[in-house]
């Protein structure tokens, strides 16, 4: 049981060969490109999504801002479509893996960082301080600021880690549990059903929204550096 | 949010002109003095000499001249009397 319960967040692989690059760029296939002006029902629908986040998302940024319009629509759509993968039975997710978030946390946030930077240093240098802080505070609060800015990209990164793995390792205890009560007491088996459909429902919808919460994230660190 | 319209309402003199907690300017300097006082602390502690005060003492005492000749004098000493012990 123990063994069966961690088994699902190992790297797969297929004849000793590992198949997690074919299994990350698996979700590029759903979104087909479009070819003509008036398309299928499919594409049509994801046009329509695509520009109905991407209007509500890009609302808020200046025309520097706006040039990450791909970036972030990409990074939503991958991220959203993983996760919502990943609730098949039996499949491997890569948003359970650290080494992948934070793969795709470090280089957007150093993105962003670096962007605010060069084009607007003294602004960039002067929000490691808030305003109005009294003097004998001001250089804990510099530490303090500077702590908070490098801990970004972790908490993005664990944060989509902790809510999928979490997500997933209930599901199957869950499932098991249900199992498990078949014989024991069918009342309480078809109660522990019941959770587990409700919790299933909830881990499409955290699915969506850790996805979600990731690319806004991203887009308000970008939306203080432009 | 502060910026180039909001700066303008302040009005300071003396070093407060450049280190405060209010303009653009004046946060960009003390965000800077605070991070170059953490790097001069940090190349004191770095620089800063591993011996302790008593050590000191002893290395200087014992680089001295006169501790030197005492030690000559000694070795002298203990050359004379291992002689007398061999006779």
């Amino acid at each position: 049981m123990n063994e069966n319960l961690f088994a699902s967040f190992a790297a797969p692989s297929m004849m000793g060969l590992p198949i997690v690059v074919l299994i990350v760029m698996f979700p590029s296939i759903l979104f087909p490109t479009p070819s003509r002006l008036i398309n299928n029902r499919l594409i049509s629908i994801q046009q329509w999504l695509i520009q109905l986040t991407s209007k509500q998302m890009l609302a808020i940024h200046n025309q520097k801002g706006r040039t990450w319009a791909l970036m972030l629509m990409s990074l939503i759509l991958f991220i959203g479509s993983t996760n919502l993968l990943g609730l098949l039975p039996h499949s491997f997710t890569p948003t359970t893996q650290l080494s992948m978030n934070l793969g795709m946390a470090i280089p957007l946030w150093a993105g962003t960082v670096i962007t605010g930077f060069r084009y607007k240093t003294k602004v960039s240098l002067a929000h490691f301080l808030p305003q109005g802080t009294p003097l004998p505070l001001i250089p804990m609060l510099v530490v303090i600021e500077t702590i908070s800015l490098f801990i970004q990209p972790m908490a993005l990164a664990v944060r989509l880690t902790a809510n999928i793995t979490a997500g997933h390792l209930l599901i199957h205890l869950i499932g098991g549990a249900t199992l498990a009560l078949i014989n024991i007491s069918a009342t309480t088996a078809f109660i522990t059903f019941i959770i587990l459909i409700l919790l299933t429902i909830l881990e499409f919808a955290v699915a969506l929204i850790q996805a979600y919460v990731f690319t806004l994230l991203v887009s308000l660190y970008l939306h203080d550096n432009t | 949010m502060a910026g180039p319209e909001t700066d303008a309402q302040f009005h300071f003199t003396g070093i407060k002109k450049y280190f405060n907690s209010y303009i653009l300017t004046g946060r960009m300097n003390c965000v800077l003095a605070t991070y170059g006082g953490i790097a001069l602390m940090i190349l004191y502690f770095k620089l800063r000499s591993k011996k302790t005060p008593a050590m000191k003492a002893t290395l200087t005492w014992t680089s001295s001249v006169k501790f030197r000749c005492l030690e000559k004098l000694m070795s002298t000493h203990h050359a004379i009397l291992n002689l007398y012990n061999k006779l």
